[in-house]
């Protein structure tokens, strides 16, 4: 008993020097961004968006910061992982306002339910993976921003590209957070168009066989798959697709591009040949390079992101940084507010966020106004198809087939 | 009117000085380093930020789980591995209402809590009739269910999206003010449900409700044989067990505003159980440690202290590896049932009033054709046997001649295939042992029976206990001032029965083997049976102790008791005995006059004649 009373002391007195230390943060010159990613999960997005931020920050500070009226800034950054996690997540956003942050890069997992708690701080939240419909609400949401491509704007593409083309297709979303926010988008546009839908159904997120549901959905007479879900999802569903022997059109989201996907097949690298996923454009009107520019830096800062797989003639095969731009238009984006504010303010910072814009990574303006806190438009979702490990923007969609082909090897 | 309120200020007083007379007495320094951290636990959110508010007041919903569960483990010895449901239905029902009803946070809290007072319930009922190990099992099962039932209905769970809660507010009516908890005002709530846990279970363990329990669990066949089944008051510490979870699941989500099942899966409940198994089962503060343990090394649900990747990933296998050293150390149950002190209040024990008061149901003990079958074995066949209170009563016969048997089926313990057993007239064949124990029938068993960590003095408040009722879990952990009085009553009149006997104050294991015999027939004879069963009670006694024990049974008999007494010393039996029944393979082959009976040709032949035969 004596020793649990002794121990139990300890610790008590061990909270309280973590809260004496927790507690007395002072202010500083430098603007925390904290970015609130998957880092365990999902090593690929949480990285990217973590290396989106910092590179953004290293060109803001080495720049000479941010002037204001009050002083000049710079940003530090700091990452919390949410590990999927909603509960996780929104005890990150309350510890990053503890720790005094002036913005959340967020993944997108639990900000249904921490938004509140950042807008009580006046924190802005800028969504930079997930594309869920209603994670972004300007009337009552009014603290959370994104930019990266809308579900709703991925799923009225493809319902414009694929229901031309006459096909009977097949929607598997997976039961994850991400392929429950897939179907919700895709169930939209095409329940304008039934007749294009052969089946919907759900199936479990990264199970090792799904077999069954080909079979169902070959049976339904579905002469393509629209696959919504998380990569190994996807990975394992092209697998047994093509296991199966069937040459069935495929089709995903943005995930069909994580590197995942390409290495869980790389032992039979054909069968992901022809596969085609919707994301955002890299490449703007104004052509290649200001991508390029910033691949390049992207590059110098953190070496080049290998896929893990290489090219039927032996060349390794490089991702694009291409989810990485979005953090980094968001930094640069906040820094533009902060100066036009004149202050680090939370409600200042809030308030400009709506009035400023910048020229993003691709050479596209990204913003936001008073109506509208997404910075990636509907209209700037191409599709693209492997082929041999490496991805091309397809020819048959008009937007597409304006797009350069981004060097991958 | 004016008279009985004037006459109700006074004892109201006089209750108030009572109870702060008790707790000075009662109190330990333990408690004043306790109510320290409580202090401090309030006090915190003045010093902290909201951040760590929330993690601390997520690491004490923890402990609040965790002393619930050791309630069920400590005190009930039910081994859940599945306690992690409770808390997971607690959040999700409050979840659920926040969202769909749009009740207030406070109420979703109660209806919460009872959501899991009732699933606990409903398990621990399941669980009762198991043994540890199948309700560890079955747990655990059970925990898999809930976790599956979330993940199959994202509907109710959110799926991997989660529920956010709409903001708590408190509405105080009249009043006209509305409040919103703040994570320090969380974190307040969570403090004072932890105490009120550590009270609940320090209540429900000090008092006949855990005297009760704690003989259950050291020895359930003596407990049986004095009425103390504990199958009613098990399910009533499950049952709290689950709605302290309950309460711990509903806060922490009202916390967190979000429900999120990851959150509340499996892995929560091996994390309770480690803690509990950690800071060493049934006591009071060894959850707590066992939380506070883990919370700094694990992942098992909500964390105090987040940790890096590379660190977290190994979470699991620490929680596994201190799961093994736990179980490896296998540190004993403490039993921290307190010795009351001798004479409390200074006062002598007030000595054994003249004169026994006489047996409750006075009145004859009739079995009529009994038959007992076991398989093609007649194990009693067609026996007739008729005792009168006041005498004692002898059962002889050779091993396997029925008379243990005999003793269960008068006792309760076992119930006829043919035949019924009739006291003072009135048919008692279909009552279990505790309504017999209630209608003044009480058996000792063959084997040595004492609960080895209870004092003589608890063990004869249990005796007590179980011939007429505890107050009941409620009034018991309120210590309601009926429920003082009965526990008072049962104390006082249990030190007279200790004094009388002569037993120190040592734990029942530390006795000797006849001294443990006599404790067993005390605690027998505490509730004055009419009919006291004693099977072999001379057992292992030297021929000093079988004079005491002679003479205590003619003395109980000289009192009123019908004493009925399986015994192999003849001796003894011809020196006490007034009536006597032969068995042999199941019949009554002579009754009558001992010394009658012992000489019958046909019993020395079955009975004697057999104790000398080869083999």
């Amino acid at each position: 008993m004596r020793r649990t009373i002794t121990a139990l002391v300890a610790l008590s007195l061990l909270v309280f020097v973590a809260c004496s230390n927790d507690a007395g943060s002072e202010t500083k010159r430098e603007l925390l961004i904290a970015v609130n990613a998957p880092f365990s999960a999902t090593p690929y997005v949480g990285l990217g968006i973590q290396h989106g931020v910092q590179l953004a920050i290293e060109q803001i500070n080495d720049a000479g910061g941010i002037q204001t009226d009050d002083g000049t800034f710079t940003f530090t950054m700091k990452t919390y992982d949410n590990a999927l996690s909603p509960q996780r997540a929104v005890d990150n956003v309350k510890q990053a306002i503890s720790d005094g942050a002036v913005a959340i890069v967020d993944e997108g997992t639990g900000v249904d339910a921490s938004w509140r708690i950042a807008d009580d701080a006046s924190v802005p939240i800028c969504i930079v993976y997930q594309g869920g419909t209603g994670l972004v609400d300007i009337q009552k949401r009014p603290n959370v921003f994104r930019i990266a491509p809308t579900d709703h704007g991925i799923a009225f593409r493809y319902a414009e590209y694929l229901v031309p083309k006459g096909y009977k297709i097949a929607i598997l979303h997976d039961d994850s957070e991400y392929g429950h926010q897939g179907a919700e988008a895709l169930s939209d546009p095409f329940g304008y168009t039934p007749k294009a839908v052969a089946m919907n159904i759900e199936i479990p997120a990264g199970a090792t066989d799904y077999s069954p549901q080909v079979l169902q959905a070959r049976r339904s007479g579905a002469t393509a798959i629209l696959a919504w879900g998380i990569a190994p999802t996807i990975a394992q569903l092209i697998r047994d697709v093509r296991g199966a022997g069937s040459a069935l059109p495929i089709y995903t989201p943005p995930s069909g591009a994580d590197p995942t996907v390409r290495q869980q097949l790389a032992d039979h690298p054909e069968w992901i040949d022809g596969v085609t996923f919707a994301s955002g454009r890299m490449t703007a009107e104004v052509g290649p390079g200001p991508f390029l520019k910033f691949e390049h830096a992207y590059e110098d800062m953190f070496g080049r992101d290998e896929v893990g797989v290489s090219t039927s003639s032996g060349k390794k095969v490089y991702q694009p940084p291409e989810y990485p731009m979005y953090p980094y238009d968001f930094t640069r984006v906040l820094a533009s507010a902060i100066e036009a504010a004149g202050s680090a303010g939370g409600d200042a910072i809030l308030h400009a966020l709506n009035e400023v814009a910048i020229k993003g990574a691709n050479g596209d303006e990204r913003g936001f106004n008073e109506k509208n806190h997404e910075g990636v438009v509907d209209d700037d979702v191409y599709f693209a198809l492997f082929n041999d490990m490496t991805y091309v923007p397809v020819r048959d969609d008009p937007l597409s087939a304006t797009l350069d082909v981004i060097p991958q090897t | 009117m004016s008279s009985v309120a004037h006459e109700a200020r006074p004892r109201v007083g006089s209750a108030l000085r009572t109870a702060v007379t008790d707790l000075s007495r009662a109190w330990r320094p333990r408690w004043t380093l306790a109510t320290a951290l409580w202090l401090v636990g309030v006090a915190l959110p003045l010093v902290t930020s909201t951040a760590l508010e929330s993690r601390i007041a997520t690491l004490v919903l923890m402990g609040v789980a965790a002393v619930g569960l050791n309630l069920a483990i400590g005190l009930a010895a039910m081994p859940s591995i599945g306690h992690g449901a409770f808390v997971a239905i607690g959040a999700v029902v409050a979840a659920a209402l926040a969202v769909h009803t749009g009740l207030p946070g406070p109420v979703a809290v109660v209806l919460a809590i009872v959501a899991a007072a009732l699933a606990g319930a409903a398990v621990g009922a399941g669980a009762l009739r198991l043994q540890p190990t199948f309700v560890a099992i079955a747990s655990w099962v059970g925990a898999w269910l809930v976790a599956g039932l979330l993940d199959a209905v994202p509907s109710l769970s959110g799926g991997s999206r989660g529920v956010a809660l709409p903001p708590v507010e408190v509405r105080t009516g009249p009043l006209g003010i509305d409040l919103a908890p703040t994570p320090g005002a969380y974190q307040v709530i969570a403090v004072c449900l932890l105490a009120l846990a550590l009270l609940a279970f320090v209540s429900a363990r000090s008092g006949p409700f855990g005297l009760g329990l704690a003989a259950a669990r050291q020895n359930a066949d003596a407990a049986r044989s004095l009425g103390l089944a504990g199958g009613r008051r098990r399910l009533q510490a499950f049952v709290l067990s689950a709605a302290f979870a309950g309460a711990a699941g509903a806060v922490a989500v009202e916390l967190a505003g979000v429900f999120d099942a990851t959150s509340y899966g499996p892995l929560l409940s091996i994390t309770l159980f480690v803690a509990v198994l950690l800071g060493r089962r049934g006591t009071t503060f060894g959850p707590l440690l066992g939380v506070a343990v883990l919370s700094v090394v694990s992942l098992g649900g909500p964390t105090a202290f987040t940790l890096s990747p590379s660190v977290a990933r190994f979470g699991q296998l620490i929680v596994g590896a201190i799961l093994l050293g736990a179980v490896a150390v296998r540190r004993g149950h403490p039993d921290e049932i307190e010795t009351p002190p001798r004479g409390a209040d200074g006062t002598p024990i007030p000595s054994w009033p003249s004169g026994d008061p006489a047996p409750r149901a006075p009145g004859v003990l009739r079995a009529e054709s009994v038959v007992i079958r076991y398989g093609g074995v007649r194990a009693l066949d067609e026996v007739h046997v008729e005792l009168d209170t006041g005498r004692i009563h002898a059962l002889v016969g050779p091993n396997g001649s029925g008379k243990t048997t005999l003793l269960r089926v008068l006792s309760g313990d076992l119930e006829p295939h043919e035949g019924r057993v009739l006291l003072g007239g009135r048919d008692v064949t279909e009552l279990d042992i505790a309504a017999r124990v209630a209608s003044g029938i009480v058996r000792t068993n063959q084997r040595t029976t004492v609960f080895d960590s209870l004092t003589p003095l608890q063990h004869i408040e249990a005796a007590l206990l179980g011939a007429r009722g505890g107050p009941g879990l409620v009034r018991d952990l309120l210590k309601t001032p009926s429920a003082r009085a009965a526990a008072d009553g049962l104390r006082q009149e249990a030190r007279q029965i200790v004094e009388r006997y002569g037993f120190g104050q040592r734990p029942a294991g530390e006795l000797s083997g006849a001294e443990q015999r006599f404790l067993m027939i005390a605690m027998a004879t505490a509730s004055r049976p009419s009919f006291l069963l004693l099977d072999e009670p001379s057992a292992g006694m030297a021929t000093g102790d079988k004079e005491r024990l002679r003479a205590m049974l003619q003395e109980l008999a000289a009192h009123g008791t019908g004493v009925v007494v399986v015994e192999h010393d003849l001796r003894l039996l011809r020196s006490i005995a007034d009536t006597a029944t032969v068995l042999d393979a199941g019949r009554v082959i002579a009754s009558g006059a001992p010394d009658v009976v012992l000489r019958d040709p046909h019993v020395v032949e079955a009975y004697v004649g057999r104790l000398r035969g080869p083999g």
